[in-house]
């Protein structure tokens, strides 16, 4: 039976990113957004042995860089997170490459997207997030998004 | 010499003067001005902290290259400058404006393209190619439509220009299928991805990325406002068209015609004539 693993990569090295990203949000008035971090999102669907999966997944390159990133299993904290992952094939160039170059044969699917995560002094933290994802961080022509 | 209008800003001037507006990270901002100073326009490359006597300015070009480094994505964070609402503002009198390639993603992220609502209505999402993931480029062939745009304005309808492009988010596409019906509808729709004989086939390689309507360029209603994927100014000149192109063929050993004007050129001297015409 396939299992389903969340796997959430950040960057060691100062993300710019996300502190542009930070930047603009308070330039366009949202002042009350303290800290926003971005973590890389994958959903992985598998057929394995959960641990050797986990344990072999960390070591691919393309998806963790242990010179800049770290990574966890664990969803990372804040006040809101806002996932955004494009409509059209999330995950499948990942795939594509984890599989036949790679030899990660056990994964059925990959799901790929952007995890932001806000640190916030305001009574409605979902709230403040959706706005950002509105007028910065989402077009919903072609993304969508999820608050979490 | 213009005529002088009480009411304005500007001096009186012989030529069009256009700002090629910089933003860290582009870098077709040097060709976009040769292509102006050619076209027999002035211009100056002007920063984007340089707001200061922007309305002084008779039009503006939005060079290619990678904005902000795509941070969030593609020109997202240049449309958020603050010289992008004096732009904007520019453009509702009239002022044209001309957005290639990352200019163009960004155009679409600040609503003024395709202006038809005061809200972000479209986007340049990443290329659908059945071959290569992400960044493509290669020569190729953009057709004329029936417009308004008045950077097509010394163009026949049909007709073919040669055009490199090089990106890797060019799919104009959009959740709304009553946009793509209006754009139709308003002749919005300025250049369309075509073979070397003018047919437009919703394929790879004629299309190269996937775009709705094999749209290559899309205008605003008032057709002063142009965003477009392919770069203009890397074919506005014989010699820098591709080698197997009859222009350019017949053009080899000849220093004189190989700097004179290939069709992208038409784009900028529709724009001066426009200025010319309409603002000076």
């Amino acid at each position: 039976m396939s299992k389903a693993f969340e796997l959430f990569v950040t960057l060691k090295i100062p993300d710019t990113t996300a502190i542009t990203a930070l930047q603009v949000l308070k330039s366009m008035g949202f002042s009350e957004i303290n800290d926003l971090r971005r973590v890389d999102y994958y959903r992985f669907l598998v057929d394995a042995d959960a641990e050797s999966f986990k344990n072999k997944i960390v070591k691919a390159d393309i998806i963790v860089n242990a010179n800049k990133h770290s990574c966890s299993f664990h969803v990372p904290g804040g006040s809101s997170r806002l996932l955004v992952r494009d409509i059209e094939n999330p995950g499948e160039g990942i795939l594509k490459t984890l599989k036949n170059r790679l030899g990660f044969n056990e994964i059925k699917k990959v799901e790929k997207g952007t995890l932001w995560c806000f640190d916030v002094s305001s009574k409605d933290p979902k709230k403040l997030a959706e706005k950002a994802a509105k007028e910065l961080l989402v077009n919903e022509h072609f993304q969508e998004y999820e608050v979490l | 010499m213009g005529l002088w209008r009480p009411s304005s800003k500007k001096m009186p001037s012989k030529k069009p003067n256009v700002a090629v507006v910089y933003f860290p990270g582009n870098n077709c901002e040097e060709e976009s001005l040769k292509a102006v100073l050619a076209a027999g326009m002035d211009g100056k490359i002007v920063r984007w902290n340089q707001r200061k006597g922007i309305e002084q300015y008779d039009g503006f070009i939005i060079p290619g290259g990678w904005g902000y480094e795509d941070r969030i994505r593609a020109g997202v964070i240049a449309s958020k400058d603050p010289i992008f609402k004096a732009i904007k503002e520019q453009s509702e009198n009239g002022v044209p404006v001309l957005g290639i390639c990352n200019g163009a993603q960004a155009l679409v992220e600040c609503s003024m393209i395709p202006g038809l609502k005061h809200k972000v209505e479209m986007a340049l999402a990443p290329n659908r190619n059945p071959f290569i993931s992400g960044y493509y480029c290669t020569q190729l062939f953009i057709r004329k439509e029936p417009t308004n745009s008045i950077f097509a304005k010394s163009l026949k309808d049909n007709e073919v220009l040669p055009v490199p492009i090089a990106h890797g988010e060019g799919r104009f596409t959009t959740k709304d299928p009553d946009l793509i019906k209006k754009l139709e509808k308003n002749k919005q729709i300025v250049f369309k991805y075509c073979t070397r004989e003018g047919k437009v086939e919703d394929r790879f390689p004629v299309n190269p990325n996937g775009a709705v309507l094999s749209a290559a360029a899309i205008a605003n209603k008032e057709g002063n406002v142009l965003a477009i994927m392919p770069h203009p100014e890397r074919a506005s000149f014989i010699r820098q068209l591709q080698d197997v192109s009859e222009p350019k063929n017949s053009s080899n050993g000849n220093l004189r015609l190989m700097e004179s004007f290939a069709p992208g050129m038409q784009l900028f001297l529709s724009m001066k004539k426009y200025i010319e015409e309409k603002i000076l």
